[in-house]
Parts: C-alpha cells; sequence; structure tokens
C-alpha cells in the first residue's frame, strides 16, 4: 500500500512511506531488478525479493559490485526472467535448447541446454585476460561435462569444470592451464564455484562445499567467444560438455581479488540458503 | 532423451532462433550425424502458439550423441 493510501499494483518503489507502510526499503539496484522481472511477467515472492536484496548489499561492500558485469539469480520460472541481469540491463542471457525453470534454479537438460552471457573477455571486460566468474549449482555436475565457460584459440580457455583423465586424476578448472592434479571428489562437486584472475600469472579458484582454494598459476585465459552456463563454449564457438547440474545462481564479470570473491561466495550463499537453493 | 529429428534446412531455419523470449532452439548432431533439437514439455506448449509449431510434427528419435571428445 502506498501513503497516499492507493495499492501498488505494478513496480515497486524503494521510498518509504509512512509508519503503517510495511513494505521493506529495498537497495536502488534492488528494486531496478525487481521492477524488470515484473514488467517481463515474472512474480517475486517477498523471500526472494529479500535475498535478493540482502545479496546486492553484501556485493556492495566490496568492489565486486563495481567490478561485475551480471549477477543472475535466476527468479521468475520463465526464461525472460531467468535471463534478467540483476546489475544492469545489458547482459541479459539467452537460453538455448532444452531447460527447466524452477524454484530451486534453472536446470539444463544435459544434451542440448546452455546459457549464453552474452559476455565475451573481449572487449567486455576492462583487462579482456582478467575475468572472474562463478555459479552456484545444487546438483553433482556431471563427468566429463563443464559447468561454465569458454574457449577461445591457441590453447587459451576458461573454465569451470570437473574434466577428468581419470577417476582420480584431472582439473576441476581449467584456465589457461592444462596441468592435471590429482581429483579425489570430481564426481561429487557442488555448490559454489568459481575462478577470478587477479594478476597476469595467476587464477584462483573457489570450491566453497569443502572449503578449498586453490591459486593455479596459467597462460592466457580465452577471451574470444561469450562465456555460458550449463555447458562451455568450444573452439570457433561451438557448444558442447553440457552439464545437467541445477544452476541457482551465476555471476561474470572482471577479476576479483581474494576478499571481493570471498564476498560474493559468502553472498550467494546466504542467497541459495535463503531460498531453500542448497 | 527423445528429440526431434531435422533436415539440414529444417536445422538452419530454427537454430538459434528465438521462439519466446530470451528462449532460443538449439540443434545437435547425433552419433550418426542427424541433426536433432531436444525441448521440454513446457517448451512445446509455448512453440505450439508459434510460427516454429511444424517442429512438433516431425519424427521424434531416441537422440544418441557423438563420441565424447576432450574438448583439450
Amino acid at each position: 500500500m502506498l501513503g497516499n493510501g492507493k495499492k501498488n499494483i505494478g513496480f515497486e518503489s524503494n521510498l518509504f512511506t509512512n509508519k503503517s507502510d510495511a513494505t521493506p526499503v529495498y537497495d536502488a539496484d534492488a528494486v531496478l531488478y525487481f521492477n524488470r522481472v515484473t514488467a517481463n511477467g515474472g512474480t517475486l515472492s517477498t523471500t526472494q525479493k529479500n535475498a535478493v536484496n540482502t545479496m546486492v548489499l553484501t556485493f556492495k561492500t566490496t568492489s565486486a559490485w563495481s567490478k561485475t558485469l551480471a549477477f543472475y539469480p535466476f527468479l521468475g520460472l520463465s526464461a525472460a526472467t531467468c535471463a534478467i541481469n540483476l546489475k544492469s540491463t545489458s547482459y541479459n542471457g539467452i537460453f538455448y535448447g532444452g531447460w527447466l525453470f524452477q524454484d530451486a534454479g534453472v536446470k539444463p537438460n544435459g544434451t542440448n541446454a546452455y546459457f549464453s552471457t552474452t559476455i565475451a573477455g573481449y572487449p567486455e571486460l576492462v583487462n579482456e585476460k582478467y575475468i572472474s566468474m562463478c555459479t552456484y549449482v545444487n546438483e553433482f555436475i556431471q563427468y566429463p561435462r563443464a559447468q561454465m565457460g569458454a574457449i577461445g584459440a591457441n590453447n587459451t580457455w576458461n573454465i569451470i569444470a570437473p574434466k577428468l583423465d581419470s577417476s582420480t586424476v584431472g582439473r576441476y578448472v581449467a584456465t589457461g592451464n592444462n596441468v592435471a592434479t590429482t581429483v579425489t571428489d570430481a564426481l561429487a562437486i557442488k555448490g559454489f564455484l568459481a575462478v577470478s584472475r587477479i594478476s597476469l600469472a595467476n587464477f584462483r579458484y573457489y570450491k566453497s562445499n569443502v572449503g578449498t582454494l586453490a591459486t593455479l598459476t596459467a597462460g592466457a585465459g580465452g577471451y574470444i567467444y561469450p562465456n555460458v552456463m550449463g555447458a562451455f563454449g568450444g573452439y570457433a564457438g561451438i557448444i558442447g560438455n553440457f552439464d545437467t547440474a541445477r544452476i541457482a545462481f551465476g555471476q561474470i564479470g572482471n577479476g576479483l581479488t581474494d576478499t571481493e570473491m570471498i564476498s560474493v561466495a559468502n553472498a550467494v550463499n546466504t542467497y541459495t540458503l535463503a531460498l531453500g537453493r542448497q | 532423451m527423445i528429440g526431434y529429428k531435422l533436415t539440414i534446412t529444417q536445422k538452419d531455419i530454427i537454430q538459434q532462433k528465438e521462439f519466446a523470449p530470451k528462449e532460443c532452439f538449439f540443434c545437435v548432431l547425433d552419433i550418426n550425424n542427424i541433426w536433432f533439437t531436444i525441448l521440454t514439455p513446457e517448451q512445446e506448449t509455448i512453440i505450439l502458439d508459434t510460427e516454429y509449431s511444424w517442429v512438433l510434427g516431425l519424427p521424434e528419435a531416441e537422440y544418441v550423441p557423438p563420441p565424447y571428445v576432450p574438448p583439450f
């Protein structure tokens, strides 16, 4: 109810009206996101709005907000609403192939489905090779599929995956570096997964479900083709390695520092917990 | 997984075309080099009311993916 006694039947306002108005004060960017979801035919619950608002406020406690190009909360139960970028009106994604739009997130069919962020390292990023990206998946990633990323040319790529050579040797993530390591839980990976390049030589990889933080020395990352979720972009933009894991949240942007990515991880974990998406 | 079989011409007509806001077809080759598109029941309901409703009349078959080729 608005302060003038008229019902607010459509778009949100972040302005308080009077003491009897129970509408909470939301962050202005959160309100703009809510309005975009409404404009695309979606309906958000108070729980969902509160979860988004809390997440935005947490992002804004560091530079993660300003360095990120797109946050995808995947709300509204349709492609039109789940594709919406929380951060701005740019970089709304596109769903290709078979997807389900569920309360717990967006679920690809593992056969022909991927979500294009429309964001390639070049020209979208400040420095084409300094990228950060994360997803929160609440189902196990399937071998040998990938969760997110893109391949460039000349042996360059950014991928969140388990890419396995065997049941015990492979990579959780490949970011321009194809050195295999010992893998102990590659068939049980879910939760917050992220990678961020914070210097020319180093990526950091995050896998919060087991609380690990790995630093990978790497060469160039892939930056020619748009990064996708639910699969990854292959050479010449060919999409492959389709996964089935349901995605509860996604982010992509410029490289984040360790402090910034931990902030994102904490915010995303709080968001998925609030929505029962873990 | 069951999908719709397409000729190359049919694939070219729908590949990456939008049938609903922010929702597009994506066609993939099977083990026999035949083009398929796979849709959810919800997507089929949407497509019924679009210019692409003819896709739902195409022959259906089990989609068998080609052998996995490591990307790197």
